[in-house]
């Protein structure tokens, strides 16, 4: 009990209240498969399941937007590349989850690669619109490759095999895949920002002559860092692939690289859980608002804006100031 | 004991022009090792422009830069960072989100080989933490290292900008008017210091604090429109009646 209580009182010490809160959210969500079998709700283990896939996608986006500062408005497109590397070989029946993640990492990697290369050499309006034309590209491109569905996609029959080691046609170890990729992120970002590669990362965000005038070259410290963010954004369209069992260009379309720009916002950029919570909201609010009403896209917009222009710092930062007004 | 240094920086007919402006204008000097050259000129006389061209910020129009005997008139501002050319910015140039350490500490860390290190925390480099805040204390602001530098004073943020220069343990020293925006004591405290670092290091000093500039340099070259139109010993500087009509104020006193 004693130690217990100075084991407690040392994390307490060490985190902010903000964290202490983000980590109970996160291992409740891994008991969340037990509480809904209870209740007997599988639907929200699906949900659930999204708004997981798209933190992970959105904590990658995070990374080179948050900390980074540099505004893609592509990211779909690893999400993309991830669901098509699960179902283009599926499509030849090869089912092996090893070699759909391997495929994933390579090709998410290698499209960050050339299109970091060309656009990093932008800023602000042209990165924006070059990292968009870049996935716009590729959507096109699989539009047009009538060999795997084109416009219509895929179904992908079986989702990715790990032979005697895992199963997961079991939506509750599909779900807990993803949860400990999603925790897997959060490690590897929280390391990045803190490492000295991270402070450099921050450092060209704020002052990029600066860093350059002390002997970084930053341009290719942020195309490591964008490549790192497409490689685990790819990783998450392995699992959204497998989640969804169907893949269509669609899933590259801009207007979902553009939800994963609101789910941070709303969760608050720069802050390390901001896009899980945000993912969370934004599904939530969808699911809810659309149950309400076909009209909901409206509603939608007009509270993302009044998140956008009164939640300044998003949920992060709403959490952030409770607890400073309770010290 | 002054030229028996080997030359650390050299320029050639450097220039660069802004439209039909001639911001620099034909400009070659030199900087030998453990010594200070300073450069005063007024408002709009192209210093700024200089240092600029010197570090790499702006590519010369015409004329190259030497420094440690290579050519580095087409190398990057990072490049020359990395073979010991630092410089300070006029306009403070901090990273405002990080704490004075966590900014010195960045500086410290620029000139190793490289910072592709993503796992371990970057605070617990003792290194490099020892070295930032060995010039932290050099520039006295040893009592507010964990102060974000957004949240210190103007002339605070003005010690932080040269210890930023400073951590990077540079051979030569590009200093834009450092003492600018500081109180009358840090100034003081601040000649003292660079004039300890320049026992074992070359400055090149763009200085509007006159007392300052007289008191380390060892040459001192006037910029007038873009063109260096003296440059010698700050003693015969003092007399010479070009410069005093050109910049002290007519020949007087």
């Amino acid at each position: 009990m004693k130690i217990k209580n100075s084991l407690s009182a040392h994390l307490a010490k060490k985190m902010s209240g903000p964290t202490i809160v983000y980590l109970v959210f996160i291992v409740l969500l891994g008991f969340a498969p037990s509480i809904f079998s209870l209740i007997n709700e599988p639907f929200y283990l699906d949900l659930l399941s999204r708004i997981l896939v798209l933190s992970i996608a959105a904590l990658s986006l995070n990374l080179i937007l948050g900390y980074g500062g540099m505004i893609s408005l592509g990211h779909a497109a690893y999400l993309g590349i991830g669901a098509y590397c699960v179902g283009i070989p599926a499509y030849y029946e090869i089912y092996n989850g090893f070699v759909h993640l391997a495929l994933a990492i390579v090709f998410s990697g290698l499209f960050a690669l050339f299109s970091g290369m060309v656009s990093l050499r932008t800023k602000g309006v042209y990165f924006i619109m070059i990292t968009l034309a870049f996935t716009q590209m590729l959507y096109f491109t699989f539009v047009s490759l009538e060999e795997y569905g084109g416009d219509d996609g895929l179904v992908i029959e079986l989702r990715s095999e790990f032979p005697s080691i895992l199963d997961i046609e079991n939506n509750t170890t599909l779900y807990y895949c993803i949860y400990l990729t999603l925790l897997g992120s959060f490690l590897i970002v929280h390391r990045i920002i803190n490492s000295p590669f991270g402070r450099v990362i921050i450092g060209s965000k704020h002052n990029e002559e600066r860093m350059q005038a002390l002997g970084y070259n930053t341009y290719r410290y942020k195309l490591v860092c964008y490549v790192i963010s497409g490689v685990i954004c790819g990783i998450a369209g392995v699992f959204l692939g497998n989640f969804t069992s169907f893949i269509s260009p669609e899933m590259m379309d801009w207007t979902h690289s553009g939800e994963l720009i609101f789910m941070i916002v709303i969760g608050g950029v720069n802050a390390l859980f901001g896009p899980l919570i945000g993912a969370a909201l934004f599904i939530f609010f969808e699911e809810w608002l659309s149950g309400i009403t076909v009209y909901w896209h409206f509603i939608f917009g007009l509270l993302l804006i009044v998140l956008v222009l009164f939640g300044k710092g998003g949920a992060n930062g709403l959490i952030t100031a409770l607890f400073k007004n309770k010290k | 004991m002054t030229n028996k240094e080997p030359t650390l920086l050299s320029t050639a007919g450097l220039a660069k022009h802004f439209g039909g402006v001639k911001a620099v204008d034909n400009i070659s000097l030199s900087v030998t090792d453990k010594s200070v050259h300073g450069i005063i000129g007024p408002n709009g006389a192209g210093k700024t422009t200089l240092i600029s061209l010197l570090s790499g910020g702006l590519r010369p129009d015409d004329g190259s830069i030497f420094f440690l005997d290579r050519d580095i008139t087409k190398e990057s501002t990072d490049r020359r960072a990395k073979q010991g050319l630092a410089r300070s910015f006029q306009i403070t140039s901090i990273i405002l989100p990080m704490t004075i350490l966590e900014n010195v500490m960045l500086s410290a860390q620029g000139r190793r080989k490289h910072a592709y290190q993503f796992w371990h925390p970057a605070n617990e480099n003792m290194g490099i933490k020892e070295q930032a805040i060995s010039v932290i204390e050099q520039v006295g602001l040893l009592d507010k290292m964990e102060k974000l530098a957004s949240e210190i004073s103007h002339g605070e943020q003005r010690q932080l900008e040269l210890a930023m220069a400073l951590a990077m343990q540079p051979k030569l020293l590009l200093l834009d008017e450092p003492m600018a925006g500081m109180g009358h004591s840090e100034s003081e405290k601040i000649t003292k210091l660079l004039n300890v670092i320049s026992q074992d290091k070359a400055i090149l000093l763009i200085e509007h604090d006159m007392d300052a500039v007289f008191q380390l340099a060892n040459t001192i070259s006037v910029l007038v429109n873009g063109s260096i139109i003296a440059s010698d010993k700050p003693s015969n500087i003092r007399t010479n009646p070009q410069v005093q009509t050109a910049y002290l104020g007519g020949p007087s006193s």
